[in-house]
């Protein structure tokens, strides 16, 4: 025990949704997510070292460990140096093992510099903003013709903040949720708990002009066309059960807010394909009604205090984490029995004008127990990047040939490489 | 590029069937447009050597339970070695599973190897030597071991705080014992007893603040 290193370390509480990834991070869902770059050029891994860890001294609270307190996690702030690395792990692997692991990662493969997070420190919007921030540091290093390159950002107090508590209201009954069961979908899971990653990119401006055609925005035109996906692999008795997607939304939209760590509701979109018309157009207009209903600040907000209620009832803190991680566990696969698959639109990347022609584009990957498809555009690509615990790539074929048979250009990357082994017959197929 | 000529899409890399509907694929593949490593499977996971001593450990007592049954089935010695094999694997699991953190180790060591060590006692007819050795050696050796491996491995006190007191504080149970006059050997307490109150008062009078800033952290609400 030396005297100079006595000071007690920064922490801080976990906000109203990182509480809730400890307990349910297990197998496939490890609840890390990935933002990847496509460089123009191989990736530097010593200039993007030094461009993490100056980016890091803005991003202090970043550099954190979760601690298993008694009765809640908690983030201690660490000293541990974030190392860039080869890319050696499937994608989005476990990032907590213990208290003495950082929550984030930083790897490289050929012209890809990959961003790993572990949920708890930060969501979508949050890790884009810090990713950004690397990309562009790194991009100055490597490109000091470009010029003084800044971006704007908000104070490190503002970005540490917890939103969820700065907006919470206790209020007594609001909008409370109703969970049917959903479809979920059928096949066996990939062995040893990795994702199949089936990531496609296709011209941004194309699949707008697909949307318009149809008449509506991208977002539904793309959770329309996962839904008609899904729907057509359905066998038919399961159609009694809905097909339920999971959508997270940015609260910053909604409720000003500069934090970079967790703030984000979701919302559910179910379709009910025993009484629902299976075509596009129908699909996409219950999808718009749904949309226009639940996005409401009003909605958002009531669904936001709903769970914060529970984080802040006496009785609920006072259980000693031994016992609220399993309920907690428990009550996370309760919810996943509700949700078919997820979507989740993080939006538009943007780089200073000077650096952007180095890079090609973004993508970002989530790791989930079913299936999930993740979107951002940079430029003029778009990313729709598909992960999924399970064996099958039928809704992702599907999704893509509703793409392309409404005029998109697609160009698919997948992580698989090992196609000596035949893949599973599908007993749908199986007839010939 | 590649093609899919079924799904009509182009597919990046060196694949050699399409990745959404495994068909044959078209064109020149493009090794340099890969995006994801191929990444190697592990070879020994944590899993796999705790479940490689499990099954020594059970295959062990089966086959002394059949020795047992097959020469002498008069006293059941077979039994002590199937539970010994238990908790030898139970403390074997937790050191391998918890081995990058020696602290956190050391404290769950610390409070299984004496609860085993009662349940024997307690098991084989009350002999005592349990909380008269077994106890305090192991509560004092916990206490010696953290110090000595924060002083080696230059670890900041507020990453094991509380284990710390916890050792501490475990090492207190021999001197309630005593004062109970529930002993009959009272060296060993009486040593493991005096370690640990010098350890408080040194924590509290060096590092009281910091010592209640962990707290606070721990067992916040």
């Amino acid at each position: 025990m030396s005297l100079h290193n006595m000071r007690p370390p920064k922490w801080s509480r976990l906000d109203n949704a990182a509480k809730i990834f400890p307990p349910i991070s297990h197998g496939a869902n490890t609840g890390v997510f990935r933002l990847s770059c496509e460089l123009t050029e191989p990736a530097n891994p010593a200039l993007l070292q030094q461009a993490l860890d100056e980016t890091l001294l803005r991003y202090p609270y970043l550099k954190m460990v979760l601690r298993r307190g008694v009765f809640w996690h908690y983030l201690e702030q660490t000293n541990l140096r974030p190392l860039v690395e080869p890319e050696h792990e499937p994608p989005c692997a476990a990032l907590y093992k213990g208290s003495r692991s950082l929550l984030l990662r930083v790897n490289y493969f050929g012209r890809m510099i990959n961003l790993e997070m572990f949920h708890v420190l930060a969501d979508g919007s949050g890790a884009m903003a810090f990713f950004q921030a690397l990309v562009t540091e790194y991009l100055a290093l490597r490109h000091p013709e470009a010029g003084e390159i800044s971006l704007p950002q908000a104070s490190v107090g503002q970005r540490a903040s917890d939103s969820f508590q700065k907006y919470y209201q206790p209020r007594s009954g609001s909008g409370a949720l109703k969970q049917k069961r959903a479809f979920r979908l059928r096949g066996p899971h990939r062995p040893d708990d990795t994702l199949n990653v089936i990531d496609g990119v296709a011209d941004v401006r194309s699949v707008l002009d697909a949307a318009h055609r149809r008449n509506v925005t991208l977002t539904i035109y793309l959770s329309a066309a996962l839904a008609c996906a899904i729907h057509e692999e359905m066998y038919l008795r399961d159609r009694r059960r809905p097909v339920v997607l999971t959508v997270p939304v940015d609260l910053r939209h909604y409720f000003p807010s500069n934090t970079a760590r967790n703030f984000f509701g979701t919302i559910r979109v179910a379709y009910d394909f025993s009484t629902l018309d299976p075509t596009f157009d129908a699909v996409a207009a219950h999808t718009a009604k749904i949309f226009k209903e639940e996005l409401t600040p009003e909605r958002l907000g009531a669904r936001m205090n709903q769970l914060a209620a529970l984080e802040h009832n006496p009785f609920v803190r006072s259980i000693p984490l031994l016992i609220k991680n399993p309920a907690l566990r428990l009550s996370g696969s309760i919810s996943s029995l509700g949700e078919t698959a997820g979507l989740s639109n993080i939006g538009k990347l943007r780089l200073p004008d000077a650096l952007a022609p180095f890079v090609k584009g973004f993508g970002v990957y989530m790791s989930t127990n079913a299936l999930q498809l993740c979107t951002c555009s940079f430029g003029s690509s778009l990313h729709m990047d598909f992960t999924s615990a399970l064996e099958s790539t039928e809704v992702q074929r599907r999704f893509f040939a509703f793409l392309v048979s409404d005029g998109v250009d697609v160009e698919i990357r997948s992580s698989e490489f090992s196609q000596e082994v035949s893949k599973p017959c599908s007993d749908a197929q199986a007839a010939v | 590029m590649l093609r899919c000529p079924s799904c009509g899409v182009t597919v990046a890399g060196n694949k050699t069937s399409c990745p959404l509907c495994g068909g044959p694929l078209t064109g020149t593949p493009d090794p340099d447009s890969e995006i994801f490593p191929r990444i190697p499977k592990p070879r020994f996971t944590n899993q796999f050597i705790l479940r490689l001593l499990g099954l020594i450990a059970l295959a062990g007592s089966a086959i002394c339970i059949l020795i047992n049954y097959a020469l002498d089935s008069r006293i059941w010695w077979s039994l002590f070695v199937a539970l010994s094999a238990g908790c030898l694997w139970a403390a074997a699991a937790i050191g391998i599973s918890l081995r990058r953190d020696l602290m956190k180790n050391i404290a769950w060591q610390m409070l299984l190897i004496p609860t085993l060590s009662i349940l024997w006692d307690w098991g084989t007819g009350w002999r005592g030597w349990s909380i008269d050795y077994v106890l305090p050696c192991v509560s004092g050796a916990a206490l010696i071991t953290m110090c000595l491996l924060a002083r080696l491995l230059r670890l900041p006190l507020p990453s094991f705080a509380s284990r710390l007191l916890l050792a501490c504080l475990l090492g207190l149970v021999p001197a309630v014992l005593l004062a109970c006059g529930a002993l009959r050997v009272v060296v060993p307490s009486l040593i493991c007893s005096a370690l640990s109150i010098v350890a408080l008062c040194a924590l509290a009078l060096f590092f009281g603040p910091m010592l209640r800033a962990e707290l606070h952290r721990r067992l916040h609400l």
